[in-house]
Formats: C-alpha cells, sequence, structure tokens
C-alpha cells in the first residue's frame, strides 16, 4: 500500500480542508468552532505523519513537540471561544429573518 | 531507513476519521455534533499511536477529546438552559428524530444560501487538488533533524526525545504556549460565566462516589505521569489533564471547594506560577551562561522537573478554571437565576 | 500458540462490542440501549485485557492492563448510571410492548 506518511497526511490535509469547509459554511458559533478543531485535527496529522518519514523506529521529535503544544493551545482556545459564544447570545447568532428558532438546529437530543 | 507501508487497520483508522469529521460538521443537531468530535478525537488518538507518536496519544485523548468534550458539552447545555428548553421532546426521540439531515445546516432556505456551500465546495475543491499536486509526494528524508538531537539527548537531562525537545531544545515554545493558556484563562475570567451549580440539594451519590474512588488514582497517574514524562511517553501536560479532569469530576459532584468560591489570590498565584518559574529559570539560565533558557546539562534533569511539576499544576488549574468559565450562566443573564434544583438535569 | 488465542479473545470481544452496536442501534429506548452497550462493551473490553494479558511479559504488564478494566468499567457503570437519572429526570418514557392483538 501507500506510504504511511503519505497516507496520514493526506488524510490530515482532508480533514483540514473539511473543517474549513465547515468553518465557511456554519452558522452557529460553537459549530464554527467545532471546525476549527476539526481543521487543527488536521494540521496535526499532517505534522505527524511528516515525523514518520524516517520510519516509524525513530520518529522526528519536534514536530511531536510542536503537535503536543498545538493540542494545548487549541483546547485554551476553544475555551476562551466557547466563553465568548456564550456572551453573544446563541440563538440569535444563528437565525436569520427567514427561519425560525426551532429550526436553527442546535437543540439538544 | 524505510518508511512502513499502510495496513488495513490504517485504511479503517482513515475512513473512519472521514465519517466522524463529516458527522461532526454536517449533522443537524449540535449535539450530536460534538458527541461525533468526541469520537473523532479518540480514533485520532490511535491514529497518534500508530504513526508512534504515544506522548500526543495520550494528550489527544485526554486533552482533545475528552477536555475538550466537556467544555463543548459544558457549554451546550448552558445555551440550553438559557433557553429555557429543559426537557427532550420524547415523541421527536422515539420516532428516530428525522433532524439528521446532512448539507448545509439542512436550511431549505433561500438559493443564495445553497449557491454559497457550492461554491465554497468547488473553491476549496480547486485549492486543495493544487495543494495535493504540489506537497505530495512528500519530499524524501534527508536524514538531519533526527539525528541531531538524538546526538544531544544525553547532554539535555531527559531521555524521551519528545519532553527533551519540548522542555529543553524548545523550550521558549513550550514558554509561550503556557503564556498561551494563562492569556486564556485571563480572558475567560473577563467574559467567562459564572457557574452556578448547587448540588447539594441534590447529591449526586453515585458520581460521589466514584471521585472517591477515582481521585487518589488521578492524583498518583499524574504525578507518575510528569515523573515518567523523562523516559518515557508521558509529561506535564497530560498529568495537567488528568488533575483537570479529577477537578471537572468534583465539581459535577459538587463537593469541590474550589467549585464554590475559587480563591482569588490563591488562585492567581498557582496559575500563573508554571510560567513564572519557567520564565525566571530562563531568564536565570541568560545570566548564567549568555543565552536565554539555556539549560546546563549538569542541572537540566532537575530543572526540567521543577518546570514541569509547577507547570502542572498551573495548567491543570488553569484547564479547571477554563471549564468553569464555559459551563455557567452569562453573568449579565435577564431573569435567569440559579436552575431550581428539581429541574436541572446535568 | 498463545498468538492464537489471543486471537480468538479478540474475536470474540469483536463480537461483542458488535452486539453492544447493534443493541444501540435497534432498542427502542434510551434505558435498553445503556443496558446493552455498557453490558457487551465492558465485557469486550474484558476480552481484550484478557487478550493482551496472555501476552504480557511482566507482572506489571498484567496488572495494569487489569486496572484499566477495572477502572472503564468503574467510569462506564458511573456514566450508564448518570445518563439514565438524567433521562428519568427529563420524563423520557420507558418503552413498552405494544399491545398484541
Amino acid at each position: 500500500m501507500i506510504d504511511i506518511s503519505t497516507g496520514y497526511a493526506a488524510m490530515g490535509l482532508l480533514l483540514f480542508a473539511m473543517g474549513l469547509l465547515g468553518l465557511v459554511l456554519g452558522r452557529h458559533p460553537v459549530r464554527k468552532i467545532l471546525a476549527l478543531n476539526v481543521m487543527g485535527t488536521g494540521t496535526f496529522l499532517f505534522l505527524v505523519a511528516g515525523a514518520a518519514r524516517y520510519g516509524l523506529a525513530n520518529p522526528d521529535p519536534i514536530p511531536h513537540a510542536m503537535v503536543l503544544t498545538g493540542i494545548v493551545v487549541a483546547v485554551s482556545a476553544t475555551a476562551l471561544g466557547l466563553a465568548l459564544a456564550g456572551r453573544i447570545h446563541p440563538s440569535r447568532a444563528d437565525t436569520d429573518a427567514s427561519t425560525p428558532p426551532e429550526e436553527s438546529g442546535h437543540g439538544l437530543d | 531507513m524505510d518508511a512502513a507501508g499502510t495496513g488495513i487497520i490504517d485504511l479503517l483508522l482513515g475512513i473512519l476519521m472521514v465519517l466522524l469529521a463529516g458527522a461532526s460538521l454536517l449533522l443537524q443537531q449540535l449535539f450530536r455534533s460534538v458527541m461525533a468530535f468526541i469520537g473523532l478525537g479518540l480514533v485520532v488518538a490511535v491514529a497518534w499511536a500508530r504513526l508512534g507518536a504515544v506522548d500526543i496519544a495520550l494528550a489527544e485523548a485526554m486533552i482533545g477529546s475528552g477536555i475538550t468534550g466537556a467544555l463543548l458539552l459544558a457549554s451546550l447545555s448552558r445555551m440550553a438552559r438559557y433557553e429555557g428548553k429543559k426537557s427532550v421532546d420524547p415523541d421527536a426521540r422515539a420516532a428516530g428524530a428525522a433532524s439528521n439531515r446532512p448539507g448545509n445546516e439542512g436550511r431549505a432556505g433561500p438559493k443564495g444560501i445553497r449557491w454559497r456551500g457550492v461554491t465554497a465546495a468547488a473553491v476549496l475543491v480547486a485549492a486543495m487538488a493544487l495543494v495535493f499536486e504540489n506537497v505530495f509526494p512528500l519530499p524524501a528524508p534527508d536524514g538531519g533533524i533526527p539525528d541531531l538531537v538524538i546526538r544531544n539527548l544525553p547532554a539535555s537531562g531527559v531521555s524521551n526525545p519528545v519532553t527533551a525537545v519540548l522542555l529543553n531544545f524548545r523550550a521558549y515554545d513550550t514558554l509561550l504556549e503556557i503564556g498561551v493558556v494563562l492569556l486564556a484563562v485571563l480572558g475567560m475570567r473577563a467574559v467567562g460565566s459564572h457557574p452556578q451549580f448547587d448540588r447539594s440539594s441534590h447529591p449526586e451519590v453515585v458520581l460521589a462516589g466514584f471521585y472517591r474512588l477515582v481521585l487518589p488514582v488521578l492524583i498518583l497517574f499524574s504525578a507518575y505521569m510528569v515523573w515518567v514524562g523523562a523516559k518515557d511517553p508521558g509529561g506535564a501536560f497530560q498529568a495537567a489533564a488528568l488533575l483537570a479532569a479529577g477537578g471537572i469530576i468534583g465539581w459535577m459532584t459538587g463537593t469541590n471547594p474550589l467549585a464554590r468560591g475559587l480563591p482569588d489570590t490563591g488562585l492567581r498565584m498557582m496559575v500563573s506560577a508554571g510560567f513564572a518559574v519557567f520564565l525566571s529559570l530562563g531568564v536565570l539560565f541568560w545570566i548564567q551562561s549568555g543565552m536565554f533558557l539555556a539549560f546546563a546539562p549538569v542541572t537540566a534533569g532537575w530543572s526540567i522537573l521543577a518546570i514541569e511539576v509547577l507547570a502542572t499544576i498551573s495548567i491543570a488549574l488553569s484547564l479547571f478554571v477554563l471549564f468553569l468559565g464555559s459551563s455557567g450562566y452569562p453573568p449579565s443573564a435577564r431573569g435567569i437565576g440559579p436552575v431550581p434544583a428539581d429541574r436541572e438535569g446535568g | 500458540m498463545i498468538d492464537w488465542i489471543s486471537a480468538l479473545f479478540l474475536v470474540f470481544a469483536a463480537l461483542f462490542f458488535i452486539g453492544g452496536s447493534v443493541g444501540l442501534l435497534r432498542f427502542p429506548d434510551v434505558y435498553s440501549r445503556l443496558h446493552a452497550l455498557t453490558k457487551a462493551d465492558n465485557i469486550g473490553l474484558g476480552f481484550i485485557v484478557l487478550a493482551l494479558l496472555i501476552q504480557a511479559r511482566s507482572w506489571d504488564w498484567a496488572l495494569k492492563l487489569l486496572l484499566v478494566w477495572i477502572f472503564v468499567m468503574a467510569a462506564s457503570a458511573t456514566n450508564a448510571y448518570l445518563i439514565a437519572r438524567t433521562a428519568l429526570r427529563k420524563d423520557i418514557p420507558v418503552w413498552t410492548p405494544p399491545e398484541q392483538e
């Protein structure tokens, strides 16, 4: 099959693209934050896939450290973003004039 | 050195990742999206293990999936409470709610909105094709940096290459990362919510029992993580996540003293201790050897341990404060007060 | 030989996980789904731990594997309880079999 680095790197790019699409198209702030996190995960996949280019026996530790840093920064940003989103009065941020609040789809199951 | 090939498991992981990522972005109900995202985090953690990045697998499972999931769920819960949706519609649920429509937020609205989706997707596909063409095949490995790390590993004070990179060779990045967490906490205290769960009227017995079982273990595991991070996968951030998780569970039982009224001065000192000590050591080394954050090989191991211990405490508290800030009521909400004890659903 | 036994246990584990997932998809209300999922997944995990136990190279490995199983069981049991309690609070009805005419 294909090289493991290439495979996961492609997966990472795919996830990044999906996240970006979700970021642009999503209306609700929490959905945008989710999309940002998915983009971040895609980026991390790309980095760590690159770290495996010398073989799995001796992975390059620098992208590992960078991704570890990235995960912690992502959670901090997510937390702050959620707090800000909560201040924007969620239901108003989500609907426009043509859709009544029930269809906005951010309700809980 | 030949790179390993992919196997069936990588194919399955890849398919799962795409499906879960799609679900987290497209599912109509936010709650289900968040669930899919938590699942994505765990699948990605397995992918990290597959790629030989065990430290990251630990961090992703704990922080990326666990803490982020908790943040998202708490925030959704608060938004639902705020809007007065306090109970699930049983009919919709039993009918297997048909709201699972994929697509642009399920919008059957004016034509303008759907075109936006199509255009965005087309542009993105074109951009990705361009990226793919230029990035793949990945450039051949040239044997540079990992050897550099391995060669200098003995002088770093630890034997886990990731820890060495994180806390010695690229300590500046980690210092700034801790600074970022501190900034998030500052921002959270400015705009975050005040958790007003008072659970003393509805003591959560089972959870309290679980908490009593698990908290000592979490503390022990956390200390172990910090200690073992010097030679095996582990480290300060994973340890901090464990402690933060313990704090969150404790808050949910209503017995965590930190949740009642965070002692302000002590909290501020402990949250900034990690960054402060790290920075001070950096300046100290600067004075000693003329370069900022230049660890002397003889004392590097102990310096790293000291930094990690304090960073663990700081980051654990920070994560806990970040969680609290996203899970309470907006302070200026009108007509919203503490949830009456018999209506709160957790 | 040991590898074959491990493989057998892993297959059992997979079967239990599949059973739990089928239960999740097919059972009519949240309570029965919780029941199926928690029980089946815990036993499945037990089989995985068993499969790895016989491969363990030292006692501390074996002990850690057992601890993993115990903690996951405790956590998922607490989890299931919390979800069921919340569902009850929100008055989600328990499914009753339809009348047979």
